[in-house]
């Protein structure tokens, strides 16, 4: 499938993928991948500058986790991730909302 | 080596800032790697062509890495104009004191009088009020 660009809503993906709990890099790309059917089958390398961004803002945290003989950096979302989340939501909502209303009367 | 050793060591070589965050995304792009080989070869295909698909999905790793580097300075630049601007608001703070000092609108605060056994027997450590401004 053709890689779609949405780099607009990266983070708002990331951080709905880490609402369910924590993960590392790659799960959260995985997560991603199927909870879209495979229609976000983006560049995975744009991911760990986003998830590094997000928490330099403070909206994740992470730290390693030891999954036998490999460390992997598991990341949550900090209480300022949460509501950044839901303001991110609404926003998307109402943006969607929108466009069905405009493209439905045409 | 293999590529994805080789891939890794190039984007390790792209990455500029402390040598602790560049290693940290280091590590955690090379976990990343071989956990998605390991998911391919679980998956039956054979090692080459599944670090050749890693690869591929991974992206460009330049542009991965100068993303990074970007985001960093930027961050950088920020943090380097938020002290600029504390550093002259304190100074700019310190010339109103020395001024209002000079003018007598902030004078120093009183000495207290005190009895022979030295307690305070007058109001003293606040700065007294000018007559002209008491009412």
């Amino acid at each position: 499938m053709a890689r779609e660009p949405f780099s607009g809503h990266l983070d708002l993906m990331l951080l709905a993928a880490l609402d369910s709990g924590p993960r590392h890099g790659y799960g959260v790309i995985e997560h991603i991948r199927q909870s879209s059917g495979g229609h976000f089958d983006y560049p995975e390398g744009t991911v760990y500058p986003a998830l590094h961004r997000l928490e330099a803002d403070g909206l994740l945290h992470s730290a390693w986790s030891a999954d036998g003989a490999r460390r992997r950096r598991v990341y949550a979302m900090t209480a300022r991730g949460r509501k950044a989340l839901a303001g991110r939501r609404t926003q998307w909502e109402r943006f969607a909302q929108s466009v069905t209303a405009v493209i439905e009367s045409a | 080596m293999s590529p994805i050793e080789q891939a890794v060591a190039a984007y390790a070589a792209e990455l500029r800032g402390p040598t602790r965050a560049r290693q940290r995304l280091v590590d955690e792009v090379e976990a990343h790697l071989h956990d998605a080989v390991e998911a391919e070869l679980a998956a039956g295909t054979g090692r080459a062509a599944a670090e050749e698909a890693v690869l591929e999905r991974f992206g460009d790793l330049h542009a991965s890495a100068q993303l990074w580097n970007r985001d960093r300075a930027v961050r950088r630049g920020a943090s380097r104009r938020n002290a600029l601007i504390l550093a002259c608001a304190a100074v700019a703070a310190a010339a109103l004191g020395v001024t209002q000092h000079a003018s007598g609108k902030n004078p120093p605060p009183r000495p207290c009088a005190t009895d022979q056994a030295g307690l305070a027997i007058s109001s003293c450590g606040l700065p007294s009020v000018p007559r002209s401004n008491a009412r």
